[in-house]
């Protein structure tokens, strides 16, 4: 069961709670994405947080960062998606996923 | 029947596994259905990468119907101790696994993933923290090098054996030095399917290390695995061999581009050898 946290100004996304180690990760992106997206879509703020993850690889953050901006475009990604990072090489592996993949979507 | 017999130590290093390689090119290059048996008996030392590598032969001749049959070195103690932790002794002879904790048992034994997944680095993470109190950051190098390789592997390289993962800790160097051997279609085969140019195989391996260049074929795939695996390398002043059909590229803290090097007898698949400090390079 996937749970949400209602915070006062936005929803909170635990990623880790959509990763299953006999599933493909990207099945997992794509359902984390979708998650995120429905949100957006009702008019909300999401706050989406990996802090609980560790040595997830680009793949994932490949599918997901696609998947979210194809649904949502740009202007709704950057307005209405945070993201939260436990650590500062999971960030950097991140980056450069959302960097490849905003290349692909200027 | 082949027969190899080959009496010499295979450490972690270039050019003792590319000996090893070239030594044993006849069993590689065989027909299924072909037997052949590899004698180690009179070898000295061997490390994780040698392991994941005998391992991969063994399977893939297991694969093929030949029937293969391996002699493991049972001199000095430590190595006959070192094959039976890796899980050689239990792969080739069907004997019990030890034990994980065993005080004296400092690796991780081979491991056969065919599922790309964000956990297949928790073994030799498990295996450093009985150690080393591994810091979150460096955790997360580990993590992101082993599943970046595996599930490249698991993506894209069609291995019949899936991807072996072996890994062993080095007390007095505070280094892991981690396997994922494979014998799938090789990164030039399937980049080279996309970008002609990549059918050259030291060209292939330029181009996952330069990063962004893909074979396109699942939603995630973007080119980002081999040069995000090279930075956690480079982060964590380690080493790295990536050996894939006919070339290898080699790297170490501190080198600008990796060394590029065409290969008369290479690997039939994928072989990445890879080595990280665990003390936190920031600290």
């Amino acid at each position: 069961m996937i749970e949400t946290i209602t915070m006062s100004d936005r929803i909170a996304i635990n990623a880790s709670e959509y990763l299953d180690p006999q599933r493909d990760v990207i099945d997992a992106a794509v359902r984390l994405a979708n998650a995120g997206i429905t949100h957006v879509k009702a008019g909300a703020a999401v706050l989406i947080s990996f802090v609980s993850l560790r040595g997830v690889s680009s793949t994932f953050f490949n599918a997901l960062f696609a998947t979210l901006l194809n649904e949502l475009g740009r202007e709704q990604f950057d307005v209405f998606l945070d993201f939260e990072f436990g650590n500062k090489v999971q960030e950097q592996v991140a980056q450069r996923s959302l960097d490849t993949i905003l290349g692909e979507n200027p | 029947m082949i027969r190899i017999e080959y009496a010499d130590s295979v450490n972690d290093t270039w050019p003792e596994l590319c000996r090893f390689i070239e030594t044993v090119q006849p069993i590689l290059s065989l027909e299924a259905r072909k037997p052949w048996s590899l004698d180690l008996r009179g070898c000295t030392y061997l490390g994780p990468d040698a392991a994941a590598l005998i391992a991969a032969m063994y399977l893939r001749g297991e694969t093929l119907g030949q029937h293969p049959r391996i002699e493991l070195p049972k001199r000095p103690a430590q190595l006959d101790a070192f094959c039976d932790f890796i899980g050689l002794k239990h792969l080739i002879h069907k004997t019990k696994l030890p034990t994980p904790s065993d005080p004296k048992n400092n690796t991780v034994e081979i491991h056969r993933h065919y599922q790309p997944t964000h956990i297949a680095h928790r073994r030799v993470a498990a295996l450093i923290h009985r150690y080393f109190d591994l810091s979150e950051e460096v955790e997360e190098s580990l993590g992101v090098a082993v599943n970046e390789v595996v599930g490249n592997v698991c993506y894209h390289a069609q291995s019949p054996i899936g991807a072996l993962v072996a890994a062993r800790y080095m007390v007095s160097s505070k280094e892991i030095r981690v396997s994922v051997v494979d014998m799938g279609l090789g990164i030039s085969s399937t980049l080279g399917v996309k970008h002609p140019e990549a059918r050259i195989p030291t060209k292939a391996l330029e181009m996952v290390f330069q990063g962004r260049y893909s074979a396109g074929s699942t939603k995630g795939n973007r080119g980002l695995g081999i040069s995000n695996l090279a930075g956690q390398v480079e982060r964590c002043r380690g080493s790295l061999i990536l050996v894939s059909s006919d070339a290898v590229a080699t790297t170490w803290a501190g080198a600008s581009t990796p060394r590029l090097q065409a290969l008369q007898s290479g690997w039939p698949g994928t072989a990445v050898f890879f080595t990280l400090r665990v003390e936190d390079p920031d600290d």
